[in-house]
């Protein structure tokens, strides 16, 4: 049954099964635990706004990808969370830039709620009416992050950031936006994306080979396997706009540096995901000079933080927290990144730094939610699962050198402000 | 994973779980102090004090680079509340020594590391520094002020205040902005002395082998101790007429968080009904509040229910439309009287059992959620996730009646838009 095998780090084995069906299916066994998780997910989200369909050009409703994992739930004669009900498994799903996944952890009844979660996800079911009652359940979740400052501080930097590639639009839409959506969309939307072939199944934990390919070989229906046009604008490198502010109740201004970095094809290579993340270490972790500096100086708080973030054909450094003063923040980081430029990093710090990101690389094998999360992540991104760890091994400070001087300029940098009104 | 509980020192309880399934080890100390207004803000700065680093490397910056060097170990310090107890926590995971590339002994290195960061913090004149006070000071204020960016969590705490006026359970975990204001780098010393002597401390280790090291190591820093006794929780009557208080802010949705009041709390016989009950109510995507107040009546996106056991609380929050504010809280209340009258189906009490089963068995498997668990279950309880399951089992229906119809309505809290200004 199985394809392929992998051995991880740890030692264990990561087992890919190309189910005649058209689903790439991966396996992770965990000894000694009780519970499993598995994840569903589709190579699709908000950012594919257009695209083409039995030769028709589509453009769709922003947030129309997350209307429909909503949706979704809900079948002909039962919704999902109702059949997961008998089985006790706590089930969920979410909709990123450009992932839909499905997903379930249980720790008995595996079977029979992975047999729950391949069959609802196949069996789409739109009507007017229960197209219209969502308007007024997500219309409530729009208005909750709406008053979300940390995810506002985000989506500004995004809309600021880029000029053309739709991940500058809300994963959600707009209480507006989401009214145009259809019944007829929706299955358009669903009956392109939700293909096998572009989706892919993730289980870890208390599970085997065996029991997998018994439920999967039972229920997925074999799909048909269609070319998917999924191309996104090209997207200039440099920022659309350098500075963005929104005013909102909070305590102290909220802050996001965003550097957008040039994404040469779908997705970054395994050492560039890597010197990006340890890039991120360099300027933001606490041992840090810089950190050290800027808290002393009363610029950041245990808030600041930062991550390296990319999906399909867009990646960024975010810098953020709370700060009485971003833009003087921003200019202390600039100033480090270009003595950086200029003097490389330094190969003692890493060596430190490329040692923390192997410890926490080794940290992503313990949850199964993780586990299974990686697994669909490095697979949507065309890499080996858990490929990070060797990517870190292969890793040089030259690679670090090249993306500092190559990539973090200021022409690729957005700061994104949220403050009160009573500090304009 | 059955955990050893061991009391070798007065007021200590030491806890091995022998874990060879993750990657990582863990130590976590926790010190139980009586939530206070008198004290609350002193001790909260304690664990961020502590975890800024040691005497041997006193510069946050030098410990931090220590920890990256011992891939990437990494120290936390915080403060959390459990009904009213306040808790300071100061742990360290890292990578397990099978992991390390150079044969270095990362777990006993991390080890004597935390000892250090607890026992022996970088002191000046016998005191704590007062650059490093003045810094975690400001960091305090900071996340005082900042706690009204999160509308959600802002709302229950402020329906918990009112509901609790004038008991402990009251008090924020952060203490009060004046204390914090006012507290010297003299008193944090005192004050550390003092939770070291005499507070109730449970330390959990997790990890290979079977923590003999680690135990010793804490035995001989803690010989000659006294433990305090900390005072039992009280439960105060429910208020005569339901406390109503709004609050206006500039936000687009409003937070509605009713505050129920139960004697059904500590040791309590009916506790595993009242969990049950609740989950019922609402803690799962298939309770009473989530198919009715979200999916049949569309007026929000979350409903959920929370017990606190420690203190014989029940919060019910919802994120509504203004015009709906009225609708929620009936609708809310009309299944709780379902609840109460036992006017549910087997069934469903048969899916919210499954459901808190399913995950307390899961619990045990994520090294940190065990941690969590019995460190929130204060210095003298010991009960594990299956034990609790055990009780779970044995609830019949007439007992979650029973538990439900002690539930009384205390006070709402509202969170709304501010009225418009008329204008001229």
């Amino acid at each position: 049954m199985t394809t392929a095998s992998y051995t991880l780090v740890t030692g264990e084995q990561v087992h890919r099964i190309d189910h005649p069906s058209g689903l790439t299916i991966y396996v992770y066994p965990k000894e000694g635990y009780r519970s499993s998780y598995a994840m569903f997910g589709t190579r699709y989200g908000s950012v594919d706004t257009a695209f083409v369909r039995d030769g028709r050009h589509i453009e769709v409703p922003e947030g129309i990808a997350h209307y429909l994992e909503h949706k979704l739930f809900e079948n002909e004669d039962c919704d999902a969370f109702a059949r997961y009900a008998e089985t006790g498994a706590s089930a969920n799903a979410f909709t990123s830039f450009d992932v839909t996944a499905y997903l379930f952890g249980c720790s008995d009844n595996f079977a029979a709620s992975l047999e729950i979660l391949l069959d609802f996800v196949q069996k789409p079911y739109f009507t007017e009416q229960t197209v219209q009652k969502e308007q007024g359940i997500i219309g409530q979740e729009i208005r909750m992050c709406d008053d979300s400052p940390d995810r506002r501080v985000l989506f500004n930097l995004l809309r600021t950031m880029y000029q053309k590639h739709p991940v500058r639009v809300d994963i959600a839409g707009t209480v507006e936006s989401i009214s145009h959506i259809t019944p007829e969309l929706l299955y358009d939307c669903y009956y392109t994306f939700y293909n096998l072939h572009n989706m892919v199944l993730c289980v870890c934990g208390n599970v085997d080979v065996e029991t997998v390919c018994e439920v999967a070989d039972r229920v997925l229906i074999p799909a048909k396997d269609l070319s998917l046009d999924m191309a996104l604008p090209e997207e200039p490198d440099e920022v659309s706009a350098p500075f963005v502010e929104e005013t909102m109740p909070v305590a102290a201004p909220l802050f996001y540096l965003g550097c957008k970095c040039p994404v040469k094809g779908r997705y970054l290579s395994d050492r560039e995901m890597a010197a990006c993340e340890l890039i991120v270490d360099l300027l933001t972790a606490p041992s840090a000079p810089l950190y050290a500096a800027l808290m002393r100086d009363g610029l950041i708080n245990d808030s600041f933080g930062g991550e390296f973030f990319e999906g399909r054909s867009f990646a960024m450094f975010l810098l953020g927290g709370e700060s009485a003063d971003p833009k003087q923040v921003q200019q202390r980081i600039d100033e480090e990144l270009t003595r950086l430029r200029n003097e490389g990093v330094d190969r003692e710090r890493f060596e430190e730094l490329r040692a923390s990101l192997y410890g926490r690389m080794l940290r992503r094998f313990n949850s199964v939610e993780n586990a299974a999360m990686c697994m669909m992540d490095d697979h949507f991104h065309e890499r080996a699962p858990f490929a990070q760890s060797e990517a870190i091994a292969a890793l040089t400070a030259e690679d670090v050198d090249r993306i500092l001087r190559e990539w973090m300029i200021p022409a690729h940098e957005t700061l994104s402000v949220v403050k009160a009104k009573e500090d304009v | 994973m059955t955990p050893m509980l061991h009391t070798p020192v007065d007021g200590v309880s030491f806890l091995t779980i022998a874990d060879d399934r993750f990657t990582t080890a863990r130590i976590t100390v926790n010190l139980y102090v009586p939530l206070s207004e008198a004290t609350a803000g002193t001790y909260a700065m304690l664990p961020y004090l502590l975890r800024r680093g040691c005497r041997r490397y006193a510069e946050t910056t030098d410990f931090h680079r220590a920890l990256d060097r011992l891939y990437g170990a990494s120290i936390d310090g915080y403060v959390s509340s459990a009904g009213e107890t306040q808790i300071l926590t100061l742990s360290m995971s890292c990578v397990d020594d099978r992991f390390a590339l150079n044969g270095e002994a990362i777990a006993a290195d991390c080890a004597s590391l935390l000892l250090e960061a607890l026992f022996d913090p970088p002191l000046e004149n016998g005191v704590f520094r007062r650059a490093d006070v003045e810094e975690e000071r400001r960091c305090t204020l900071e996340s005082i002020a900042a706690r009204i960016n999160e509308k959600r969590r802002y709302a229950m705490g402020r329906c918990k205040e009112v509901l609790c006026k004038g008991e402990p359970y009251a008090v924020s975990k952060y203490g009060e902005k004046e204390q914090v204001e006012a507290v010297t780098p003299e008193e944090l010393t005192a004050a550390w002395r003092e939770v070291l002597a005499t507070a109730p401390m449970r330390v959990i280790y997790q990890g290979g082998g079977n923590g003999q090291a680690v135990m010793d190591a804490f035995i001989a820093r803690l010989a000659d101790r006294k433990a305090a006794l900390l005072p039992a929780v009280v439960s105060a009557p429910v208020k005569a007429t339901v406390a109503r208080e709004n609050e206006q802010m500039d936000v687009n949705q409003c937070q509605l968080v009713l505050g129920l009041r139960t004697d059904v709390f500590g040791a309590h016989p009916l506790c595993d009904a009242m969990r049950l009950a609740v989950a019922l109510y609402g803690g799962t995507p298939h309770s009473l509040l989530f198919m009715n107040v979200r999916e049949k009546h569309s007026l929000c996106y979350y409903c959920a229910a929370r017990y606190d056991r420690q203190k014989g609380v029940v919060l019910v929050d919802s994120g509504v439309e203004e015009a709906s504010l009225q609708k929620a809280e009936e609708e809310i209340l009309h299944q709780l009287s379902i609840l109460q009258n036992g006017e549910f189906d087997d069934k469903d009490l048969e899916h919210a059992r499954l459901s808190v089963l399913d995950s307390l068995m899961a619990a045990e498997d994520s090294a940190s959620q065990t941690a969590s668990w019995y460190g929130a279950q204060g210095p003298s309880e010991m009960r594990s996730p299956s034990e609790v399951a055990d009780g779970v089992r044995a609830v019949t229906r007439e007992q979650v009646i029973e538990a439900a119809k002690t539930l009384a309505l205390d006070t709402v809290f509202t969170l709304t838009p501010e009225e418009k200004e008329a204008t001229v």
